[in-house]
């Protein structure tokens, strides 16, 4: 009989290993969804990898610094076979978590005194999302990422199926960014203005832009 | 007639099979979901800035008997503005090369006038001689009895024997003034400091020279007749032994005397 357990057990715990590794974008909706091609649509990011912001001279400090468009999001969704494709795109905010507290940037290296300062928070960046068809929640506008990992903003993100090539805010339907580039490429600015008595060091965090069919 | 064993085995590879059509099944109709990601960096330098305005040197031409009586007091020579991404003290120090009887905090003996070696003259001149006073109060510091938390005292009339705008001195500029020693802003304790900021941005209601961010510092020497400079004492009211060789009938030997006052401004 206890053989017969830990045969069930280590069966199970197999089967749950191998389905949290498809759930890798956080925030993802319950349910089975068919409604889009996964093979065949994507995103991907232009200019990806690391945005460095170094804060050497007080201007900076004072007055922050701006990196605009140094992510571009290019977005291509294709319908399944007989079925309306409709998706949302999350971005979230990652720390990645370990010792780090979970309103704090993560904090890599410090300077001068061990105790002198505060540690940003998750709130500091600030990220503003465009395109050309201004279809993004917010768009144009700075946003901040509430001061929690795993915090998210919506990009696009409507119950309502509005199609490409309308140019309306929230499309989210089938199409790719080499057909409409208005609405399925959004440029992201980054700013952080730090202010004073910070605790001086490198710090860092994830963003991660989430493609899921609703 | 089936084995109790039997029946157990084939529960088990129902449920596997079961199992597995879920996986290969949910597999042919994977949700779509993709994820790029982008890493942010974050180096933030500290930051001091001090910036002063006004001459590298503050001369003092000692030539005529009221100049001796009554001192040379010089107004708002030097400004003293802090931007600051941490915060911080702000102290002055004065030392010199050390060229008077190997001691940095007598006045450098450049040039001596007249005889080399008159008697009861000196060179000894202790640097703390120097008196400093600042246009507006610490505003981080917290009191120490019978001492002096700063420069902002007004300059009393001669001969003034508490200390109170008298430069701290030591060999070693980069000493921070021990706890109840004079800073411009800020002190020697933990929890004595001005917080991160700028002259340049509206604080705490004043910007620019109002701020705790902006220090305009005046000079003043007094030699006296004869010039034994009588204002000079320690921060605590005590008279320099150092000074004039520590003897009460020494005078001040006739020449040049230079002295070095740096301003420090240190993360806190």
């Amino acid at each position: 009989m206890g053989k017969e357990k830990n045969f069930y057990i280590l069966f199970f715990s197999f089967f749950i290993s191998i389905n949290s590794l498809w759930a890798q974008c956080p925030g993802l909706s319950a349910g089975t969804h068919t409604l889009c091609d996964p093979a065949l649509s994507t995103i991907s990011l232009v200019h990806s990898g690391n945005v460095d912001f170094n804060f050497t001279r007080f201007n900076e400090i004072n007055g922050g610094i701006v990196q605009s468009g140094s992510t571009q999001i290019r977005i291509k969704t294709k319908n399944n076979p007989s079925s309306t494709c409709q998706w949302k795109l999350v971005m979230y905010v990652s720390n990645f978590s370990g010792t780090t507290s979970p309103t704090d940037w993560s904090n890599q290296v410090s300077y001068g005194s061990a105790a002198v300062g505060v540690i940003p928070q998750l709130d500091l960046l600030e990220i503003r999302v465009d395109n050309f068809c201004h279809t993004a929640s917010n768009s144009g506008i700075w946003q901040r990422f509430s001061a929690l990992n795993g915090a998210s903003l919506d990009i696009i993100n409507s119950a309502i199926l509005t199609p490409a090539g309308t140019c309306l805010s929230q499309v989210n339907g089938a199409g790719d960014f080499s057909s409409n580039y208005g609405e399925y490429n959004f440029t992201v600015d980054y700013r952080i203005i730090p202010g004073y008595s910070k605790k001086p060091g490198i710090y860092s965090i994830k963003i991660i832009f989430c493609l899921s069919e609703m | 007639m089936k084995s109790k064993k039997n029946i157990v085995w084939n529960q088990r590879v129902k449920t596997m099979v079961f199992t597995i059509s879920l996986i290969i099944g949910t597999n042919l109709n994977a949700q779509l979901v993709d994820e790029q990601n982008v890493t942010i960096t974050m180096d933030l330098q500290p930051i001091l800035q001090l910036e002063m305005n006004g001459p590298q040197n503050v001369d003092f031409v000692f030539d005529e008997v009221y100049k001796y009586v009554g001192g040379i007091t010089k107004y708002g020579v030097t400004q003293l503005k802090v931007s600051a991404s941490v915060d911080w003290d702000l102290y002055a120090v004065g030392y010199s090369s050390g060229n008077t009887n190997a001691n940095p905090l007598l006045m450098d003996n450049q040039v001596t006038y007249g005889t080399a070696a008159p008697t009861n003259a000196s060179n000894r001149l202790d640097c703390e001689l120097l008196e400093l006073r600042q246009d507006k109060a610490n505003p981080g510091t917290t009191a120490v009895a019978a001492n002096f938390n700063d420069y902002s005292s007004a300059f009393g009339k001669s001969p003034v024997a508490t200390g109170a705008n008298n430069i701290y001195t030591n060999a070693n500029p980069y000493t921070k003034p021990p706890v109840g020693l004079k800073y411009i802003a800020g002190g020697n304790a933990g929890a004595d400091f001005v917080a991160g900021g700028t002259y340049l941005v509206l604080g705490g209601g004043n910007v620019g020279a109002g701020s705790n961010y902006w220090y305009t510092i005046d000079y003043r020497i007094v030699p006296g007749l004869p010039a034994v400079f009588p204002n000079t004492f320690s921060n605590a009211g005590v008279a320099s032994a150092i000074h004039l060789g520590g003897v009460a009938t020494n005078y001040a030997q006739p020449g040049v005397y230079t002295m070095n006052v740096k301003y420090v401004l240190v993360q806190n």
